[in-house]
């Protein structure tokens, strides 16, 4: 019998980080489940309770901050690893989320992993596998 | 010290002085604006200072546009107040990001933004023009922005608003063709 | 009127007004359409991976990613594509503005449409940026077909079009720009506004001119605009002619703002540059940024004249 595929909830508004993403978790034996923004990524990550998520946090509109947010603050989101992806070096991206945690009240925590987009296919898997064991 | 303030018919008053025709010394003052203050009084500035109409070329046109619209009632029904905000934005991916501070002029209603580039002129002019704050977006969370209070320079003011009123189409919008 | 349309698209919903026009204008000319998404692989270390998945050399047995990247425009052009069937929606993956460029010669489209920059950015945000993308740039700079540059939803009717709006700078590319417009004007009984801005203050700088003076420069212009393009209208009477004095894309964009205008016709680059290294000028630019209705670089002869 197979082995049920991990899910992974990919969440990023640019089509081709959505392709690249999915091709590269659907050719190392992952489920990719795939969504354009912020809002659909919530929905999703409820109603398909991934393994892990890789999220893009710059995106436009119903932003990456706000489902990073809600997943962060919800007992049962929560504890699903997130795999953040950003154009911005890290040092940036941590000084962003320590300004945010100084305006709100539930401090939200650092993600699992952090990588600069584009993520080289390697180093993607190496972190995924890491954080799925 | 350095505050000049906008009053409602449109004249310019630097401490308690009455600006004179010559405004350009104070462009890098500070901008007030009192109560009653509407985008008309904007307008009307722009008339009493002609030398103000040179800083972009879409203000002759704008003057102009001005002068075919009502005394009043220019009135946007679904909007509360036109605001002025600075925002400051990390921005340029891909590419080294960098952070933007840029001005902009919109609509607000109950605390929701609005978009003006599809309302005529004949819409706006008599509604309540605000200074609103400095925006600090961050990672593009646009729910808990960081607010701060902030200066406006007179020329931002001017500027920041003209620009976006660059964006406006005719008074008259698209009539039907046959 | 127009044969084949590509349109070029990121399928992000920069490209709404773009597709709209797109779809719009297919639908009325019985044209082809191309729906064009070049898949933009990151470069770093994806273009080997991808190579492999597509050639087969690899270990994984990949999932066929171009067809799941054409499902996905299905699904953002469903609407679209129901009312317009046969549309050809493919993907390549690649540099972008490469393949654009050689999909549109392959095929010898007749008209590229294209949104103008790929992400949603605010109004004032766009003040110190490049208001089209780099991908739109080099699209337009070296296209062998008129661009058709979709930067907002167009709030002009769509009518496709009754006012056509043509600026002339008198520059070479300016008289291609003019066989497309007037042609089209021609083919479709639009009426034709034949537009020059004289931008007084470059030409002496820190003068100030009489009356005169600009009333004789403006006669000049209308000489030079009847010499160069009223004479090659034959028997066409629905046009006019105006030349007004300002900065060129602030006169365009109130000329067209005033006559309704829903397409605006502008020579790519303005006089006197080698059209291989021109870049966007940045009267379009400015006109592109702020118009209501769609804005048509022409850069060179090549299919101005619609093949009519």
């Amino acid at each position: 019998m197979e082995k049920e595929k991990r899910k992974i909830l990919v969440v990023d508004d640019e089509l081709d980080m959505r392709v690249y993403i999915s091709t590269v978790l659907e050719t190392s034996g992952y489920r990719a489940i795939v969504t354009k923004n912020g809002r659909e990524g919530v929905e999703k990550a409820i109603e398909t309770e991934p393994d892990l998520i890789v999220l893009d946090v710059m995106m436009p509109g119903e932003g990456g901050v706000l489902m990073y947010r809600t997943l962060k603050t919800d007992p049962k989101l929560k504890k699903i690893p997130v795999v953040m992806l950003s154009a911005v070096k890290k040092e940036i991206f941590f000084h962003y989320l320590k300004m945010l945690n100084v305006k709100i009240e539930n401090n939200i925590s650092e993600p699992e992993a952090y990588l600069e987009k584009p993520p080289d296919h390697e180093d993607l898997l190496k972190v995924i596998k890491k954080l799925l064991k | 010290m350095n505050i000049v303030t906008l009053q409602p018919d449109g004249s310019v008053f630097e401490s308690h002085r009455h600006l004179s025709e010559d405004p350009l010394e104070f462009l890098g003052y500070k901008v007030e604006i009192a109560k009653g203050v509407t985008l008309r009084a904007f307008f009307e500035m722009i008339k009493k200072y002609p030398l103000l109409a040179r800083l972009n070329p879409f203000l002759p046109t704008y003057l102009k546009h001005y002068g075919l619209c009502a005394e009043k009632d220019c009135l946007y029904p679904n909007m509360n107040y036109l605001e002025l905000d600075k925002t400051v934005e990390m921005i340029g991916f891909p590419g080294e990001p960098r952070l933007e501070i840029y001005i902009t002029l919109h609509g607000v209603k109950e605390n929701k933004k609005i978009d003006l580039k599809d309302i005529g002129l004949d819409s706006l002019l008599d509604m309540p023009l605000i200074l609103g704050k400095l925006k600090h977006v961050v990672m593009g969370d646009k729910v808990d922005i960081f607010e701060f209070d902030t200066v406006f320079t007179f020329f931002e003011f001017i500027d920041g608003i003209v620009w976006e009123l660059s964006f406006l189409g005719t008074l008259t919008g698209c009539p039907l063709r046959r | 009127m127009f044969n084949k349309i590509l349109f070029a698209t990121t399928a992000s919903p920069t490209c709404d007004s773009a597709a709209h026009v797109a779809f719009d204008l297919a639908k009325k000319y019985n044209s082809d359409l191309y729906v064009y998404h070049v898949l933009g692989l990151p470069s770093r270390g994806f273009g080997h991976f991808a190579m492999d998945a597509r050639t087969g050399e690899t270990e994984h047995v990949g999932p066929d990613y171009e067809a799941w990247v054409i499902d996905e425009i299905h699904n953002t052009y469903a609407k679209q594509l129901a009312e317009f069937k046969t549309a050809f929606v493919e993907t390549l993956a690649g540099v972008p503005h490469t393949e654009i460029l050689r999909k549109a010669r392959k095929e010898n489209v007749d008209l590229i449409v294209m949104g103008a920059h790929s992400r949603e950015e605010d109004k004032g945000a766009m003040r110190y940026r490049s208001i089209v993308g780099s991908t739109m740039q080099k699209v337009a700079k070296s296209a062998r077909c008129p661009v058709l540059i979709v930067a907002r939803p167009c709030t002009t009717c769509l009518w496709y079009f009754s006012n056509i709006i043509f600026g002339t700078d008198f520059s070479k590319a300016s008289d291609s720009a003019f066989t497309f417009a007037f042609h089209m004007a021609r083919h479709i009984g639009s009426k034709l506004w034949i537009f020059h801005a004289m931008d007084m203050s470059s030409m002496h700088a820190g003068k100030v001119h009489s009356q005169n003076e600009i009333e004789d420069k403006i006669k000049e212009a209308r000489k030079k605009i009847d010499e160069k393009y009223v004479s090659k209208m034959g028997d066409y009477d629905n046009y006019e002619v105006e030349v007004w004095e300002g900065i060129p894309y602030v006169e365009i964009l109130k000329f067209a703002r005033e006559k309704n205008g829903d397409l605006i016709v502008m020579a790519h680059h303005t006089r006197d540059i080698d059209p291989d290294e021109a870049l966007l000028g940045s009267t379009v630019e400015q006109v592109v940024l702020r118009s209501n209705c769609p804005v048509a670089s022409v850069n060179r002869p090549d299919h101005a004249d619609l093949n009519i």
